[in-house]
């Protein structure tokens, strides 16, 4: 990993249309700004594992139970 | 339901395609939807590259009538999206050994611009919803 130290106010660049800058800084927390084109999604790491775990489980699950969820939800929708 | 994927007919025109794969399935970038009428509101979004790769998806409106994920324009820009009747909306549906513990993923919509068969997982940084809501279970 490469390791950069910044300032607060200081930049870093990454390739030519992404920026990313030191905002905020106290003893805990680091507020950082991103710019980078509306086709790049920036997530927080956690937020993104999340969804990564979930379709994983969601991949291996029974797909020949769906077929009692589709009969409950139907009988849900019609009580 | 393995049998029936694996002699899926489909033209060149159903397919979908996911430039960037879904998180955690990077590499798989070609769908096909399949509705079964038994299986309604429940569909499938099964990937034709060869893997067996496929999820149980929902629209996620026919349980949570009031979801309203945070679209931008820069998501509708990704997706081509003109006008609202290009999109089509899912959830990837986690099924659960008991069908009432089911649960969809509301934080990481499937939009799909059906017009040009181009797909996206969207992830929302939005406390509002989780990728387990329940389906079934009354809220």
């Amino acid at each position: 990993m490469l390791v950069l130290t910044r300032k607060l106010g200081e930049s870093i660049r990454i390739g030519d249309d992404i920026v990313v800058k030191v905002v905020e800084l106290d003893s805990r927390h680091v507020k950082l700004g991103i710019e980078a084109p509306r086709s790049v999604s920036v997530n927080r790491q956690e937020i993104y594992e999340r969804i990564q775990n979930e379709n994983k489980a969601a991949s291996e699950s029974k797909d020949q139970n769906l077929k009692n969820v589709a009969d409950a939800f139907r009988k849900n929708k019609t009580r | 339901m393995a049998d029936f994927f694996k002699d899926l007919v489909y033209s060149k025109e159903d397919i979908i395609a996911f430039p960037s794969g879904l998180p955690g399935f990077e590499k798989n970038k070609t769908f096909v939807l399949v509705q079964i009428p038994e299986y309604l509101p429940f569909e499938w979004l099964v990937c034709v590259d060869g893997s067996r790769l496929r999820f149980a998806i929902v629209n996620p409106l026919t349980f949570r009538t009031d979801y309203t994920p945070a679209m931008t324009k820069g998501h509708l820009e990704d997706l081509a999206i003109e006008k609202p009747e290009d999109i089509l909306l899912y959830s990837i549906v986690t099924i659960a050994e008991n069908p009432m513990d089911s649960t969809a993923n509301l934080l990481g919509p499937v939009i799909i611009n059906k017009t040009k068969r181009l797909g996206k997982q969207i992830i929302f940084d939005d406390d509002r919803y989780s990728t387990q809501e329940p389906i079934l279970r009354s809220r």
